[in-house]
């Protein structure tokens, strides 16, 4: 009766498992479809949790990696003076991008899949199209990115950064070896799993990782325009000390 | 017991209010510096990155002071309620936030309080418990 009762659990599980995943959206290539607009956790340090999306839709999480384990020079940039130039406007970069509280929307074709960040109103292209990172990229602050489906969940690859962003608003250090790996996949059709990875083996001797809940944003809520610079007082009024163009080139 | 109380409201308000991302609340503003005053709106600029709440406060002495505080970014003030003409020139508020670094009549504004009783929540970049 038990092994008969178990079988029974185990079949229905099975079957609520396929029901959801074919009630997922999907693209005509039978790929899940990640489009619409979502609300995510806003993530001002990598180490930490959280469970509140920044845009106040319910059902948000942010698990975080706790400790961080620094190499010399890790430790280095971490102690010693930093220059956060999200201050002065200059870009988030790609990490940062995706953590502020501000949502992103997912806008996907076959071969490409492009995030739109409400955050000063930027964009970023990953390409789905099987191709790899260019040689000799030239590093730049939101990277180079493709992404290659495993069963339903997509991988995407980022390299080629710059090293000058901070992997997070508490300013944690990151250098040109930075390789974000991001897993994303739906947990319902209006939840997605988010997992990141950033392996920076300049700056840390272990991975940080990140399990992340985005929650689809109700319908009619749309992205809304952001600038840094409009009536930002902090620059305007020179409450920082003037950007050196040297110091973004050290 | 008063006491007590305006702490768990507090707390209760620091998990509940969303914090902006341009700039690090602690470059700017001290979270151990938390103001409470009532005046009269005199401007507000319903701009990016950060709106500001101008208001005229009388002091003890019979004088005026303009404070101005930090709110959230428009797209933040927007979801939580707020429209560009939600508060108006003229209009008696309280309202609570944290004082500038620099000193001076300048706070990062955590919660409003109109007329009719409402509270609107600021969106500021005050540090919350779990962000």
């Amino acid at each position: 009766m038990k092994i008969r009762c178990a079988g029974l659990i185990l079949v229905l599980i099975v079957f609520c498992l396929a029901a959801n995943a074919q009630n997922l959206p999907r693209m005509a290539n039978g790929k899940p479809d990640f489009s619409g607009v979502w609300d995510h956790p806003r993530v001002a340090d990598v180490t930490r949790d959280g469970k509140t999306c920044g845009g106040e839709t319910p059902g948000c999480s942010q698990k975080g990696n706790g400790e961080l384990s620094f190499t010399a020079e890790g430790t280095k940039r971490w102690k010693g003076p930093r220059i956060d130039f999200t201050a002065y406007c200059l870009p988030w970069g790609y990490s940062r991008s995706s953590q502020v509280e501000y949502p992103l929307e997912i806008m996907q074709r076959p071969d490409r899949l492009a995030f739109l960040y409400e955050s000063n109103n930027i964009f970023h292209v990953v390409h789905l199209d099987g191709r790899d990172h260019p040689r000799n990229l030239e590093p730049s602050w939101m990277g180079h990115s493709v992404g290659k489906w495993e069963g339903d969940t997509l991988v995407i690859d980022t390299v080629g950064f710059n090293g000058k962003t901070y992997i997070d608003t508490a300013e944690h250090p990151s250098s040109e070896a930075l390789h974000i790996i991001e897993r994303l996949s739906y947990m319902d059709p209006q939840h997605l799993n988010y997992e990141v990875t950033f392996d920076d083996p300049k700056m840390y001797t272990k991975p940080i990782k990140n399990t992340r809940v985005y929650a689809r944003m109700k319908p009619g809520d749309e992205l809304m325009e952001y600038w840094c610079m409009e009536n930002n007082k902090t620059l305007l009024e020179h409450h920082l000390p003037d950007l050196k163009l040297d110091q973004l080139h050290q | 017991m008063k006491l007590y109380i305006a702490v768990i409201a507090l707390a209760l308000l620091a998990v509940a209010l969303p914090a902006a991302a341009h700039h690090a609340f602690a470059a700017e503003f001290d979270v151990n510096k938390p103001v409470k005053v009532n005046g009269t709106i005199t401007k507000i600029e319903f701009l990016n990155p950060h709106a500001w709440l101008y208001v005229d406060v009388k002091d003890p002495d019979g004088t005026t002071t303009n404070w101005r505080f930090e709110l959230g970014a428009p797209n933040a003030l927007i979801r939580l309620g707020w429209k560009t003409d939600t508060v108006k020139a003229g209009t008696e508020v309280e309202i609570t936030g944290f004082r500038a670094k620099s000193g001076g009549p300048v706070a990062n504004g955590r919660s409003i309080k109109l007329p009719d009783g409402r509270e609107l929540f600021s969106g500021g970049s005050a540090p919350t418990a779990d962000r």
